[in-house]
């Protein structure tokens, strides 16, 4: 029980940061990027070509990777600025679901043949005791780097000047720009750190399961479902959707197979939208 | 939005003897089977095109759950297609708007993007869903019957010919709702949904509405589309087909009831100069993106929309450096 349940936290962990990077971005740009998942699963796949096809050192794959799906992030910013000014906000979203199928399809043209692939864990695979039971060591590394992820992000926010800039501006833009705040280069950086927290779960993700051109899409689903529990306003909701739909989708892999646990736990979410429609924890000023 | 609409009753008479005639061209002579699929599977994407408008140019809403429903009206109308075809036709029809009306069921109102995200997510579930079911096919798909009417085999051209049928119903049918109250309503809602409940609408149940009519629509599109391929698997009904479906209505134009139908003619034909799947996505992808940015009342727009530029160049581009 205790291996199920450690398992299930810790791919909880990564749908809840996965969750928690998609709120980021919707609280600081009321835009919801339906890309999200290709382009982190871009940044994978460049890291994959770098690093297993040209054998360049795992550091340098992953920089370039992270290069990569910042500018992407940052040129999904900009865009995004522009069509706001030109045409309200459908627009945007509407154009994030015609970047969805044009990144998808390039991944699949690039990558299409030869998947599912394996990504190298970083610090191995093999099985560690915890307590007693045996758990394989990459879903260990995989929640440490989601506990960590998180925590830079609340630290980011909580404690840093941009943080602060940011929960100003996400709350009032009219307010924060008369003090001095400069929201648009901040909308800017919040696609950025929002998108790399993407690509921060999608690593130890690709590690637990396997690399195929849908793996990363199925992660923005558990991510979609997860913040939609707290309205993709909560953080809190966000986590606790996050890790309960680990534990529930691992907790019924026991007993079916894992395509119906997977819709399962996410059908168990969703009615809970349905019994609380604001979202859990819906912010008091969200109330009208 | 509404800058077409006076066009709408006598493009739409011309759109129904054009079809007719094409009907009777496709029955009559013995035309290339390829040119009969490509009619077919025209009016098919149309069908459903026009459906999503009644969600996306009716309540103002964006949904990209509609494959979803197309999968549950192919699906349920397959098992019935043994009873005959008007059967399976109902039944596609009820599932569709059953589905819809899931759709559009969650009140969750956040932000500016809606329904979205939960019809993305439940869009996909519903053909993962089916995957796992293996009396239907499973994941790799099973083969359609076609269907028999009174002892006849239904063949190429005569499906064809009930796909340009039922597209003229439902045109006439979304242009009749489009005009009634219930339309109006839906306009309400779009354009003020503080304004519509003050005026006693409930904006809650006409997105319901909208969502179910618009659901049977996919219903029986998907059923269509899958007795035109002969074959069906879950994959046929990938978010892809969504948002496909979305760029026909984005590039045809929202704002009309026959816009639709131009989108989905557009994309029946860019597919065929387009030889790999992928690469085709891509094009209607970008197509959809750049379209809604810079043409966002569809291609018919272009004109007028090209008129203003020029003659507000300079004052355009003023805006473009101040929003910079």
């Amino acid at each position: 029980v205790l291996t199920l349940l450690l398992t299930g936290v810790s791919l909880g962990a990564v749908y809840a940061l996965m969750a928690l990077s998609l709120v980021f971005i919707f609280r600081a740009t009321r835009l919801v990027n339906f890309a999200h998942g290709q382009i982190v699963s871009l940044g994978v796949f460049v890291f994959l070509q770098l690093a297993l096809v040209q054998a360049l050192p795992g550091i340098v794959a992953i920089v370039i990777a992270v290069v990569v799906v910042a500018l992407a992030a940052v040129g999904i910013g900009l865009a995004v600025r522009r069509m706001e000014v030109a045409g309200g906000e459908l627009v945007p979203l509407v154009s994030t679901f015609g970047l969805m199928l044009v990144v998808s399809s390039v991944i699949e043209l690039r990558w299409g043949s030869g998947q599912p692939y394996v990504i190298p864990a970083p610090f191995g695979k093999d099985l560690v005791e915890v307590f007693g039971s045996a758990i394989p060591r990459q879903y260990l590394s995989s929640l440490a780097i989601a506990v960590l992820g998180t925590l830079a992000m609340a630290l980011f926010l909580a404690r840093t000047q941009i943080g602060l800039q940011i929960r100003a501006a996400a709350d009032s833009v009219e307010t924060s720009e008369l003090l001095g705040v400069p929201t648009r280069q901040l909308r800017i950086v919040v696609w950025c750190v929002g998108t790399l927290a993407g690509l921060l779960a999608a690593f130890p993700y690709v590690n637990m399961v396997f690399l195929d051109t849908h793996a990363l899409n199925t992660l923005m689903l558990k991510g979609f479902t997860a913040a939609a529990l707290g309205g993709f306003r909560s953080f809190t909701a966000a986590l606790i959707g996050g890790l309960s739909l680990g534990v529930l989708e691992v907790g019924l892999s026991r007993f079916t197979s894992g395509t119906i646990a997977d819709l399962g736990s996410m059908a168990a979410i969703i009615a809970m939208l349905f019994i609380v429609p604001r979202g859990m924890f819906a912010l008091r000023s969200d109330r009208d | 939005m509404p800058r077409l609409r006076g066009l709408d009753l006598s493009a739409l008479v011309a759109f129904v003897v054009v079809a007719a005639a094409v009907a009777v061209v496709l029955t009559v002579s013995r035309s290339d089977q390829f040119v009969v699929f490509l009619v077919g599977l025209f009016a098919t994407y149309a069908l459903m095109a026009v459906g999503l408008n009644l969600v996306v140019g009716g309540v103002g809403e964006i949904s990209v759950g509609h494959s979803g429903i197309a999968a549950i009206g192919a699906y349920c109308g397959l098992l019935t297609l043994p009873f005959g075809p008007a059967v399976a036709l109902l039944v596609a029809v009820v599932a569709g708007l059953l589905g819809g009306a899931l759709m559009g069921l969650p009140r969750i109102r956040v932000g500016g993007f809606g329904l979205a995200a939960f019809t993305f997510v439940i869009g996909q579930a519903i053909p993962t869903a089916i995957g796992q079911a293996p009396d239907l096919g499973g994941h790799f798909g099973r083969s359609v019957p076609l269907p028999r009417l009174f002892d006849a085999v239904v063949r190429g051209p005569y499906l064809a010919v009930a796909a340009l049928v039922l597209l003229s119903i439902g045109l006439f049918v979304a242009w009749r709702i489009q005009r009634s109250m219930v339309g109006r309503a839906w306009s309400a809602v779009r354009e003020n949904e503080r304004m519509a409940s003050a005026l006693s609408i409930n904006p809650h149940t006409q997105r319901i509405l909208a969502f179910a009519v618009s659901g049977a629509f996919a219903g029986v599109g998907g059923l269509l589309l899958i007795l035109h391929t002969q074959y069906v698997a879950p994959d046929l009904f990938s978010v892809a087909l969504s948002i496909e479906m979305l760029a026909m209505v984005i590039v045809g134009g929202r704002g009309s009831t026959l816009g639709p139908v131009l989108g989905a003619g557009f994309f029946v034909l860019g597919e065929q100069f387009v030889p790999t799947r992928e690469a085709q996505t891509l094009i209607f992808g970008a197509a959809l993106a750049l379209m809604v940015w810079f043409l966002p009342d569809g291609v018919l727009s272009a004109p007028s929309a090209i008129r203003a530029i020029l003659r507000n160049k300079s004052r355009w581009w003023r805006r473009r450096e101040a929003a910079s």
